[in-house]
């Protein structure tokens, strides 16, 4: 039977967390940053001293400081002492880490909790932001309707390739 | 609640001490609308202690205000009134007398030319036109209408016109609107138990604003958006505020939904939802802020 369990949520299970709700949760933030928000290096880890499953990752390639992320389950509660806590424990002081929050029906939800006072982002930057959002999506959608012609594309030139390295060969 | 009735000392909180208040009152000369409030401002607890620490406000009590007013203040209020009636009508025969002075040689004329039986009516006047063949008696009578006005006869008329003046009526008079109660007595003055903060939830808000205030903020009640506080970085009047802070004893139990609902409503009206907790036994305020970090465009311009 365990032959079908995904081999992360093996991992996060073997963890031992003794909240078992914690596990499950991992997991599904764990397949929504890879797949879905495709976070480099993503990595768990287990925090013993608090009994948290939690999971690093970089937003982007040559991004160095990597982000932690904090699977809870929709169902905790937290007190801002608890949170105190776990940012001493798992943080760099002014980095912060961020929370993914899953309800039952698997929706995640993430908010970023940082010591001190963080300034709301500015206008302008929130217009930046807008504009890449907006790229982003046209690129996907433009990748989507070009799927067949890219395969045959890929699969023409990989075609090709293998012809060309067979001819080497011959030579 | 208090307050703070001149518009001197409120200019001086919000420019030199970053206190802002809250006008309570209505404005004298628009009193039906609800948009604009004018004196006298309130002070939130925390602004009060404050101030009273930095030895910028004291607090006098005045029992007098509560109470209805004695009959010494009745007897003030009615010689106030009575004196501005005197003054008004004074003032107002004044005026009149300026006015009647500007025009008193046409009034003696009209008054010669009505004694004499001479044609008042510029109108009928004109419609005759000039008349070079007048007679003898009506040259008399020219001549005695051109003679020079004596001043006698100037103050004749003058006071002859004045007393035609109907006395000014009570019902009349201008009523003067008090922005401030004018009979106190800085002798009737106690002084204030001032107990803020006293319980430990009190204490929090109180540091929380204090700690604020020092990082050169000003802050307001931050009932707007359900918190404790708005932070701003500048005047309220000329800037949005940055934070919507939220007092809490450091071991209050957060649903995970409380805490998305905070985020998200800090997120929609581009503030930052801060909590502020006191650690026990510490007199150091911690912060902690929440931020929306749903959308992952919005990670990678950060960092």
């Amino acid at each position: 039977m365990n032959v079908n369990i995904h081999p992360v949520l093996k991992d996060l299970l073997a963890f031992g967390c003794k909240d078992h709700r914690l596990a499950p949760a991992a997991f599904a933030v764990f397949m929504d940053l890879s797949e879905v928000r495709v976070v480099w290096d993503l990595q768990y880890h287990f925090c013993k001293a608090l009994d948290l499953i939690y999971l690093t990752g970089k937003e982007n390639q040559d991004n160095t400081e990597a982000n932690i992320y904090l699977p809870l389950p929709a169902s905790y509660t937290v007190s801002p002492a608890w949170l105190q806590e776990v940012q001493e424990c798992l943080s760099t002081k002014d980095r912060g880490f961020t929370l993914a929050l899953k309800d039952a029906d698997s929706t995640i939800v993430y908010y970023s909790i940082t010591e001190g006072l963080v300034t709301p982002d500015s206008p302008d930057l929130v217009q930046l932001r807008k504009a890449s959002e907006e790229r982003k999506r046209l690129m996907q959608t433009e990748l989507w309707r070009k799927r067949d012609q890219l395969y045959e594309g890929a699969q023409c030139n990989s075609n090709s390739k293998n012809d060309y390295e067979y001819q080497d060969s011959e030579l | 609640m208090l307050r703070t009735s001149s518009q001197f000392h409120v200019n001086h909180l919000r420019e030199e001490n970053r206190i802002v208040g809250a006008l309570v009152g209505v404005l004298p000369n628009l009193p039906n609308q609800d948009v604009l409030y004018g004196l006298p401002m309130g002070l939130l607890p925390e602004e009060t202690t404050l101030l009273l620490e930095k030895k910028i406000i004291c607090l006098k009590a005045f029992p007098s205000l509560s109470r209805c007013p004695g009959e010494g203040v009745v007897k003030a209020y009615k010689n106030h009134c009575r004196s501005a009636h005197t003054e008004q009508a004074d003032q107002m025969k004044e005026e009149r007398k300026t006015a009647l002075m500007g025009l008193i040689d046409k009034i003696v004329e009209g008054r010669r030319r009505k004694h004499l039986g001479l044609d008042t009516k510029k109108k009928r006047k004109k419609e005759k036109g000039f008349t070079p063949e007048e007679n003898d008696e009506d040259k008399g009578k020219i001549v005695e209408l051109l003679k020079p006005i004596e001043d006698s006869e100037r103050k004749i008329v003058l006071d002859d016109e004045l007393a035609k003046i109907p006395p000014l009526s009570k019902d009349n008079t201008l009523v003067q609107t008090f922005l401030a109660y004018p009979w106190l007595y800085s002798e009737d003055a106690c002084p204030v138990i001032w107990t803020f903060p006293s319980s430990e939830e009190e204490r929090t808000r109180y540091l929380t604003f204090k700690t604020l205030w020092n990082k050169e903020f000003f802050i307001t009640t931050g009932h707007k958006f359900g918190g404790d506080f708005l932070v701003y970085p500048g005047d309220p009047a000329k800037f949005h505020s940055h934070f919507i802070v939220i007092c809490l004893s450091p071991t209050t139990n957060l649903s995970v939904h409380q805490l998305i609902a905070y985020g998200r409503m800090g997120s929609s009206v581009r503030k930052t939802v801060v909590l502020a907790t006191l650690p026990e036994g510490s007199s150091e305020v911690k912060f902690l802020s929440i931020k929306w970090a749903g959308s992952s465009a919005a990670l990678t311009v950060n960092s």
